[in-house]
């Protein structure tokens, strides 16, 4: 009976808070006032530009008592020449920028001060919980207060893994400003991050949303001895692509760019990634999050499936990776299989040309050999060999099985870099052997084209008339000097070029006689596409040419549409300005013949241009037309036909 | 006390402790619907390029005065009131003060409930508040006022613009972390969780030092000094002591101590020094090319425009104080123009 009495009265004891609103009000003053000393004001001036949720003041946070401070790194977006921290007791210091947090968009200030400043406790990240407090502190009206917003977490793990959310009310009010638990002590740090891009202000247009972001403190502490030191922290890449497009699709890796962390963890293609530091990552969405926190440094360590094994490594993650160096193998491969070889499996990659002095000859390499697997995979056609090798760095050593006259060998063969020299004499270019069943023929010989929705955009094409099913041409797109065009003298120089050296031509008519219109570069791209799917281009050997202005066509098709064009081949043509140059890349390696004088208008700017390309790992042949600016002569064009042939060496 | 006593004790304290509890809770819907039925929706002249015609207002006398923001809204032949019950009635416009930016208008109707102004509660930052207004005009008719919560964010001194013209009000606000900007919700209340008013909304308008949107309420004493006036029918505000306007040749000019700027070319340049006259008070004081000026008088100063700004509000007959950056450390210099060529005052 007694204690039937008792329990309501400890249930209603329990549930009872006297006034619970009042005192969770009281709570969040006292929160306030133990950060409070430690939020600081801070004044720029002299900076660059106007922006126009910069208004010159913003908030800050201490973090250790002997004089440092972060903030937002959309604060300093001005380039302010002077910075001046204001403390809670009206003290102004003067600060410098020391060093930004380019993963969390915070950076680390330096006061000079002697006497030791306020402390903050760090809240630390695995006990942020969605739903508990979460107060946010600025110092932007009044110099003597601080001005509040109350709200919770709503949630953690975002942008990347690297922030929470909260409902605060986050604006240039508090950005820089520390957000703070029930107790007072320091979650995250206020900035205006968005999901969407990765500009260090680029959500200040959701201030006030209630939706806001705010980086863990105790991740930008992890930091802390470097950007102490001056030195910036960078996020992590690792260095693999996805084999899949889908981003819930399990993390198999579709490449591991050599030299990349992956790459010396001994990741490669068709591994599939199932843990990072012991965290399960079902799929590319995960492994993002999970790699997303990490910084430039930092050691990963990674479980993964290879052929059914179960295996573990480590990889530490770096700020940037090296563009893409093709490694040489020294070959020049058949499109398909040899029609007399058949049936016989695996189909693999028969050689038509083995480069002197290149690995592949001397480790024996001939041509007519069937390259048909290397010691784990078997190849079913040169793309898969191509994958395979670039795979590698130069100086890999790797193992080809190939069959020569019906017996298997097996070599062993150290790649070389990409630098090679166009060979002064090659076999023709490569030709399916094996005929088809297609009866009908394909339209041969000139006509012309254009765009049915904007006719201004025309073209010419040539086809050889003697053009076989079985044959892999190439396909050159000649931009012309825009000005006159005359239909007649442009078959009569490139027909006969056509006909030799088994290409298509595809000559887009400038409609304008001033100059070229970039916009013109979609159509043409489709109608490239089209021929190149009518007439089975080979796909590595589809060349933007182009002389002087029309260079810079050829040059901006490139570099815009990767995957169609292979080759680019210029004579006295700089890159535009507006062109973005890429690095070179395994997807879609594209290859650089630059012909100029060394008197030209840009002759200067184009030596630059050749150096930019190397440099970013592309190969590039150049050839020196001498003193005088002029177009190719005919052993010039032999010359680039040669290099055209070469586009699909391995 | 016996054993047998202590437990039904206990037990009452316990279920008091509850009911306290609870009655806190339960306050809420009481309060707000008190204040609901002290409230009033506008409507007037508006409903042209973005203006509304609609906004907020509040009872603050028991024969009909309301209060409200001073706006378009009001720029109208007829303005109508509706009751928090309905009842609809033309209101007159009694005046209005300009610099705080607030009207009272006057409806034909006895014993309603109201704000009293002469009462002011005390808040802080992190005082809980509630905000009631007709936010996008959605009450109509009887249905109440939308009521948003929020807490005091912080109590500054406005410092805001409507587009490209500052408002003429620059005294003290409430600045509140409940999105409380929108249209027709100038004119409502701010109030404690008790239901006392705190302030009333202010318009839409902008930080002027970060352009945001300024969530914000007139405090209840400015509210009561301000309706003061326009009963008593005065109309000039009270001029700010910082608005003292000195003659051309009276006030403070760097070139007369000596120091020239570099030339003002930007919106914003930046106010370093360019030269230094020799044997001027500037030179004496320590000032050098390069320098950079940060502070006028303790007040911040962004470029050669607001520095030339701040000293024409100071009389060259007194010491001016700058403070300076020059290789990325502080310095303070005091400076004064003699008459016949001493040396100024060292800092």
């Amino acid at each position: 009976m007694t204690c039937l009495i008792l329990l309501p009265a400890i249930v209603a004891v329990r549930g009872a808070g006297v006034d619970l609103p009042q005192l969770e009000e009281d709570a969040i003053a006292t929160a306030v006032r133990r950060v409070a000393p430690a939020t600081v004001r801070i004044e720029l001036f002299a900076g660059d530009g106007t922006d126009l949720f910069s208004s010159g003041i913003a908030s800050g946070l201490i973090v250790s008592p002997d004089g440092w401070v972060v903030t937002s790194e959309s604060v300093l977006g001005q380039n302010p020449s002077a910075i001046v921290v204001m403390l809670n007791d009206g003290r102004r210091l003067a600060a410098q920028h020391v060093a930004t947090d380019h993963s969390s968009k915070v950076s680390m200030l330096k006061l000079a001060t002697e006497d030791p400043l306020p402390a903050i406790e760090v809240a630390p990240a695995e006990e942020i919980q969605v739903g508990q407090w979460a107060i946010a502190l600025g110092r932007v009206f009044e110099s003597d207060r601080v001005n509040v917003s109350v709200g919770i977490v709503s949630a953690v793990d975002r942008i990347l893994g690297r922030a929470i959310q909260t409902d605060a009310l986050i604006s240039p009010n508090n950005y820089g400003g520390p957000l703070v638990d029930i107790h007072g002590r320091v979650l995250a740090v206020l900035a205006p991050l968005s999901p969407e891009t990765a500009d260090a202000a680029s959500g200040t247009d959701w201030y006030d949303s209630g939706v806001g972001f705010a980086v863990p403190l105790e991740r930008i502490m992890n930091g802390f001895s470097k950007m102490s030191a001056g030195e910036d922290v960078y996020p992590g890449i690792l260095g693999i692509s996805p084999k899949s497009a889908q981003p819930y699709d399990p993390v198999v890796i579709g490449a591991s760019r050599p030299g990349s962390p992956a790459y010396l963890a001994g990741l490669r293609t068709d591994d599939e990634i199932l843990t990072v530091n012991d965290r399960l990552i079902p799929h590319w969405v995960a492994l993002r999050k999970a790699i997303g926190p990490v910084y430039a440094g930092d050691k990963v360590r990674i479980g993964f499936r290879r052929d059914g094994n179960e295996l573990q490594t480590q990889a530490q993650l770096v700020a940037e990776l090296d563009p893409f160096s093709r490694p040489f193998l020294g070959i020049l491969p058949q499109p398909a299989v040899a029609a007399d070889e058949g049936e016989m499996k695996p189909a693999g990659v028969t050689v038509r040309y083995v480069f002197s002095e290149s690995p592949a000859s001397s480790a024996g390499i001939l041509t007519g050999d069937r390259i048909v697997g290397s010691e784990r995979k078997d190849f079913a056609n040169r793309d898969e060999l191509r994958q395979f090798v670039f795979q590698h760095l130069a100086g890999d050593e790797i193992e080809l099985k190939l069959f020569r006259h019906g017996e298997q060998e097996q070599l062993k063969i150290k790649l070389a870099g990409h630098e090679f020299s166009v060979p002064e004499s090659l076999p023709p270019p490569p030709a399916i052997e094996q005929s088809t069943d297609e009866e009908s023929p394909l339209p041969a010989g000139d006509r012309d084209e254009s765009n049915p929705l904007l006719p201004d955009q025309k073209a010419l094409v040539y086809v050889p008339e003697d053009l076989s099913p079985d044959e892999r041409p190439a396909l050159l797109i000649w931009f012309h000097e825009p000005g006159h065009f005359d239909r007649q003298e442009m078959l009569d120089r490139w027909k006969p070029f056509a006909n030799e050296h088994r290409l298509l031509l595809l000559a887009p008519i400038s409609s304008d006689e001033e100059q070229w219109e970039p916009r013109n570069i979609g159509w043409i791209a489709m109608l490239t596409r089209r021929m190149m799917i009518q007439y089975k281009v080979d796909e590595r050997r589809v060349v933007a040419h182009g002389y002087r202005a029309g260079g810079a066509m050829a040059y901006l098709m490139a570099f815009s549409a990767p995957s169609i064009v292979s080759g680019v081949a210029v004579v006295e043509s700089p890159i535009p300005r507006r062109a973005e140059v890429t690095e070179a890349a395994a997807e879609h390696p594209q290859d650089f013949f630059v012909a100029n004088s060394t008197t030209g208008k840009s002759a200067n700017r184009i030596l630059e241009d050749v150096a930019r390309l190397q440099e970013l790992k592309h190969p590039t042949v150049t050839q020196n037309l001498g003193n005088d600016p002029r177009y190719l002569n005919s052993n010039e064009l032999e010359l680039l036909a040669r290099w055209i042939n070469c586009l699909d060496r391995i | 006390m016996s054993y047998r006593f202590r437990i039904p004790i206990f037990c009452l304290a316990g279920l008091s402790f509850f009911i306290a509890c609870s009655a806190a809770a339960a306050n809420l819907p009481a309060v707000i619907s008190d204040v609901q039925q002290k409230l009033v929706k506008i409507y007037g002249a508006g409903g042209l390029r973005g203006l509304e015609a609609y906004q907020s207002g509040f009872f603050i006398s028991d024969t009909g005065h309301v209060l409200t923001a001073w706006s378009t809204v009001l720029d109208s032949d007829t303005i109508t009131v509706v009751l928090s019950d309905g009842r609809r009635f033309e209101a007159e416009l009694l005046g209005a003060d300009l610099e705080v930016e607030t009207a009272v208008l006057k409806v034909e109707v006895d014993g309603v409930p109201h704000f009293d102004l002469a009462k002011s509660q005390a808040a802080d930052i992190g005082t809980r508040t509630l905000a009631f207004s007709n936010l996008f005009g959605i009450a109509v008719g009887m249905e109440p006022f939308s009521v948003q919560h929020g807490i005091i964010s912080s109590t500054t001194q406005l410092s805001a613009r409507r587009g490209v013209f500052s408002t003429p009000y620059r005294g003290n606000v409430f600045v509140v972390d409940a999105v409380t900007n929108n249209p027709g919700a100038a004119g409502g209340v701010l109030t404690t969780w008790d239901g006392y008013l705190l302030g009333m909304l202010g318009k839409e308008l902008r930080n002027d030092a970060n352009h945001t949107w300024l969530n914000y309420a007139i405090p209840t004493p400015v509210l009561h000094a301000a309706v003061g006036r326009i009963v008593r029918g005065e109309t000039d505000p009270a001029s700010d002591q910082s608005n003292l306007q000195y003659d051309f040749d009276e006030v403070w000019r760097l070139d007369l101590a000596g120091i020239l700027l570099v030339p003002d070319v930007f919106d914003t340049t930046p106010p370093f020094v360019d030269t230094v006259i020799p044997s001027t008070p500037g030179y004496k004081a320590g000032i050098r090319p390069d320098d950079l000026i940060l502070y006028v008088a303790g007040n911040l100063v962004q470029s050669c425009r607001q520095v030339a700004s701040r000293l024409r509000r100071l009389p060259h007959s007194e010491p001016l104080k700058l403070t300076l950056m020059r290789d990325n450390e502080l310095h303070e210099v005091i400076l004064v123009l003699t008459g016949q060529g001493d040396g100024p005052v060292q800092p």
